[in-house]
């Protein structure tokens, strides 16, 4: 009779003990700086790591694009207030790596075990040193979208897209034309980014190294792109722009998509959504060359900061998850991103996506002569100096030597201060 | 009574202390010490991250003079101050002239012309880089209904800064406007009834009573006016981002990438310390300017 | 008859170019409302419309859904009032003492304030940012609100109020045994009820409106102020423009109402500082 009660008792304890055991979940601040297309897709699987993980709660937040989140997060760093994870671009490793914020893998995990399973030039982006310190979450290079049924229309061969310098410039000529007889231009041959706070030095720094041109010298001790075959690169943008005319610097919004715009440079991260948005016979091909084949490695990583062991012990369980194979191959066949896991590219799911998209398998052979940014700490500062000069000589149509021996002087201050 | 003279000096003193108190300390701290410490710093480079500062002298100073893009932002804080200032006042004037006679919704006209003012400079600089869009903005897209074909207002560096100026202009014709307004009606109706009896002409009337009684206003205004004018920051932020081409690329958003791009703390106190002196100098001079007669 | 003809040609020219010049200010901000209502894919046509196909609120709620434009707002009301509250509080108590009360250094420091009005906001920024960091208050209300709970424009406006005031009242209170303070609490602060509103007003607007210090003193989204939500939404390269005119809306609506329900009020408080030169 007297046990009844004492029985409720200790199952009462119980519940409460294994409810209090549950605890609060531990809250991870993720910053990042996707929007568009992929911003829904990679908010949905946080969403789905919350719902898996009643444990962690990751609050996504959204801190303005590259540039802003750069700023943002190091001066966050310097405040000693960081986020606890942050996505970071690919070639901000080194940088961050510098300010000492950074928590490195193997604090979590055999590196050389863990990521056997990652192919070399994801492993490279995030290697500073020797030693790996973020999780890569997406890799891409940079490829030639273009419109078959304009080719068409102006009798180029819809198979066979430009594969020089001279080639696009032949073919944008073509698909450069004033339909209504206005003195206006409506439709135009080529796009890709030309402003520099919207990125544009990670296409430039492609066709300069196409050019057999450099960034850095030899030994990294100075900065060496005011060489001919840089002030070559900047007058054939600057040319297309001015002299020839197919390349408008103020590109009516989604200009390629809306079939304003027959051929455009841009990441293989935006392939799905372009798919989605085109109602054409879109194609894909490998970037026209000049005197090197050479392809942007972009991407980006997942870097955890230094705050408390519970929370980066969170942190790793939450970059793991993003970066799984399962969750790479989600990832990859939804935007267009290259998987990182060899598993992956292995995958029969994966492999039946290639079939299904055959023009995927030319991002893939690419990395063959992808060539990822300069491991160097001042690389930041220094591109961001070499993307205003280009802008400065091909928006005001000017010579470009003297601005880039400009920027070249500029750029080794950095360079210097960084050693 | 000379004890209870210093009795009360005593007390005023410690209730001025008192007073003070709260508006000093945040004076000192917050004004006072970063003027120095600005100074102090334009001597070291000085790296966020790292924290460390080494003495470097002068040569911030002369790497600034001779820095290109530098150069670029003070030659386009002049051109623009010389594009917002005279033309603004010029307006601001003409409307204030204008509504200064009896007219029926004066108060709407004034309110009108005040919106922009209170309105924030981001707000209105969002707005207008919508209208000025290349492809599909309002302005544009008016032009091209009769036969222009608008050029990329913010990215062509031939248009960038004037696309500014004229934002400037708009946002703050109200302003001046209204200042000039309160002194045009301080100016009594007698004086321009007697020179009408004279046979003056309206112009003659504006040059020869109108503009000298504006003394103080349009000094104020034109002070005012290019203090702003040299510290612009907000507009650029937000439309161009210093670009195209460093075309809009001005003293502070210069001072703003150095120091909260760059992080060059250093380097970056030293523009500060420049545009500070400039500015000083400046009002100096305009204050003896306007203030040459009839203070 | 020929006068009164010219004089209302002259009136109609008048009423036109005012006119012209009003369209021209009210613009912009009928475009922005028109357009904060359209839906995304019709704002990209060639064909220019002024009014929305097809109105719709799905601007707004992009805008809503991006940002906490609500906690934006939230840190806005509360920073400017904070700022507005302590630069009342310190700037009356300031200008009394330069106005009423003799102490030894008066006209050295009331000079030193009056010196200081010309700095350029930008000079101090650094060493304040690099301040606000040493003491752990980056990110922080503290950190958005310290450098501005008083400064000289205050102290000055106050001062220059006080001095045109009669001392009578103040001097009869003396005269009762009130200690100074209390003659200010009881007698000068009631009196200057205009002085304060203006004062308050244009505190508040400034502190709102302010752009550049909340930028670099917030790191986290939520820390953020109404005027820096919106400016760091406009850097994707292809924005969304109605929302953006939906956010603006939402940004700009508080102060435009409250411009509207008191014009008088704030036309004049940005005015007396020019008044007061």
């Amino acid at each position: 009779m007297s046990r009844r009660p004492l029985i409720l008792v200790l199952i009462l304890v119980l519940a409460f003990g294994l409810s209090a055991t549950a605890g609060a979940a531990t809250t991870i601040h993720y910053w990042h700086y996707l929007s568009g297309d992929y911003a829904e897709i990679h908010e949905a699987m946080v969403e789905e790591f919350n719902a898996l993980h009643p444990d962690i709660q990751v609050e996504l937040l959204y801190t303005g694009n590259q540039f802003v989140t750069r700023d943002k997060l190091i001066a966050a760093v310097a405040a000693g207030q960081p986020p606890h994870v942050c996505l970071v671009d690919q070639f901000w490793p080194p940088l961050m790596v510098a300010t000492g914020a950074l928590v490195p893998l193997k604090n979590f995990v055999d590196t050389d075990s863990y990521f056997a399973d990652f192919n070399q030039i994801s492993l490279d982006t995030v290697t500073v040193e020797g030693e790996i310190w973020t999780m890569p979450f997406s890799l891409s290079n940079q490829i030639l979208f273009y419109n078959k049924d304009k080719f068409r229309e102006v009798g180029l061969d819809p198979e066979k897209p430009p594969a020089t310098w001279e080639e696009l410039l032949e073919y944008a000529k073509l698909l450069t034309r004033d339909l209504d007889g206005d003195g206006r231009i409506d439709e135009w041959g080529v796009n890709f980014t030309t402003r520099a706070n919207m990125g544009a030095v990670y296409t430039f720094i492609t066709f300069l190294w196409q050019a057999g041109g450099r960034i850095y010298n030899e030994d990294f001790s100075a900065a060496a792109f005011n060489d001919e075959a840089a002030v070559e690169t900047v007058q054939f943008w600057r040319d297309l722009a001015h002299r020839h005319k197919v390349l408008n610097l103020s590109p009516p919004q989604e200009g390629f998509e809306t079939g304003r715009i027959a051929m455009q440079i841009a990441s293989t991260s935006s392939i799905e959504a372009t798919k989605r948005k085109v109602n054409f016979d879109l194609g894909i091909a490998p970037l026209p060359s000049y005197r090197q084949k050479v392809t942007g490695v972009g991407g980006s990583s997942l870097a955890i900061f230094k705050t408390t062991p519970q929370e980066e012990a969170a942190a790793w369980t939450f970059v793991q998850w993003m970066s799984s194979p399962e969750n790479n191959l989600k990832w990859s066949t939804l935007t267009g991103y290259t998987p990182l896991r060899k598993s992956v590219l292995a995958s029969p799911e994966y492999q039946s996506y290639l079939a299904e998209n055959p023009a995927v398998q030319v991002v893939i052979e690419q990395f063959q002569y992808a060539r990822a940014r300069p491991n160097e700490v001042s690389y930041a500062d220094v591109s961001r100096i070499l993307g205003v000069a280009v802008e400065e000589a091909v928006f005001g149509n000017l010579d470009p030597k003297p601005i880039l021996d400009n920027a070249v002087a500029e750029a080794n201050t950095y360079i210097e201060m960084s050693k | 009574m000379r004890a209870k003279r210093s009795n009360l000096g005593n007390e005023q003193t410690r209730t001025a202390l008192l007073a003070l108190l709260p508006s000093f300390v945040i004076f000192c701290v917050f004004t006072l010490y970063p003027v120095f410490h600005s100074l102090y710093l334009s001597f070291f480079n000085v790296s966020l991250i790292s924290s460390s500062r080494s003495f470097v002298g002068w040569n911030n100073y002369a790497a600034l003079i001779k820095n290109p893009t530098f150069q670029k932002a003070v030659l386009n804080t002049v051109i623009y101050t010389l594009g917002v200032v005279p033309v603004g006042i010029m307006l601001s004037l003409f409307a204030a002239v204008l509504l200064n006679n009896k007219l029926k919704f004066r108060g709407l006209f004034r309110t009108a012309f005040f919106t922009p003012v209170v309105t924030s400079m981001v707000a209105v600089a969002i707005v207008w880089s919508w209208m000025l869009e290349p492809n599909y903005g309002l302005i544009n897209s008016l032009l091209s209904k009769i036969g222009i074909a608008g050029p990329g207002w913010l990215t062509d560096p031939k248009w960038a800064l004037p696309s500014v100026i004229l934002l400037s202009i708009w946002k703050n014709l109200g302003y001046n406007m209204v200042i000039f307004l309160a002194g045009l009606q301080d100016i009594p109706r007698d004086i321009y009834e007697s020179a009408d009896i004279d046979g003056a002409t309206p112009v003659q009337k504006f040059i020869y009573i109108t503009l000298p009684l504006l003394r103080g206003p349009l000094g104020f205004a034109a002070i005012v006016s290019v203090i702003k004018s040299m510290q612009v920051f907000g507009q650029i932020y937000v439309m161009t981002g210093g670009g195209p081409a460093n075309s809009t690329m001005v003293i502070v958003y210069y001072l703003y990438q150095q120091a909260f791009e760059f992080y060059r703390l250093g380097y970056a106190s030293a523009v500060a310390w420049v545009l500070f002196a400039a500015i000083f100098v400046l009002t100096l001079l305009q204050n003896r300017l306007f203030r040459a007669e009839g203070a | 008859m020929d006068a009164r003809w010219l004089a209302k040609i002259k009136r109609g020219v008048i009423y036109l170019i005012l006119c012209a010049m009003l369209i021209v200010m009210v613009l912009p901000f009928a475009w922005m409302v028109l357009s904060s209502l359209k839906e995304e894919d019709e704002v990209f046509t060639y064909e220019m419309s002024w009014l929305p196909a097809k109105v719709t609120f799905s601007g707004y709620v992009r805008a809503l859904n991006e940002q906490p434009f609500l906690r934006y707002g939230l840190n806005s009301v509360l920073v400017s009032t904070i700022i507005t509250m302590a630069q009342l509080f310190s700037s009356v108590l300031a200008g009394y003492a330069f106005a009423r009360l003799k102490f030894p250094g008066r006209n050295l420091v009331f000079f030193i304030y009056i010196s200081a009005m010309m700095i350029p906001q930008q000079a101090l920024i650094i060493p304040s940012f690099m301040l606000i960091r040493r003491f752990g208050l980056v990110d922080t209300y503290a950190g958005l609100t310290l450098p501005f709970l008083a400064g000289p424009f205050g102290a000055f406006l106050m001062r220059s109020f006080f001095l045109s005031t009669p001392t009578s009242l103040e001097e009869a209170a003396v005269l009762d045994g009130c200690s100074r303070l209390q003659v200010l609490a009881k007698v000068v602060i009631p009196l200057s009820k205009p002085a304060l509103a203006t004062l308050g007003l244009f505190t508040f607007m400034q502190a709102w409106n302010d752009f550049m210090w909340p930028l670099i003193i917030t790191n986290s989204v939520n820390m953020r102020t109404l005027q820096v939500g919106l400016a760091l939404m406009k850097t994707d390269i292809y924005p969304d423009w109605p929302m953006m005119m939906a956010a603006t809306v939402l940004a700009t609506l508080p102060i435009i109402g409250a411009f509207l329900l008191a014009q008088k009020q704030f036309i004049e408080s940005l005015a007396f500082s020019a008044v007061k030169y």
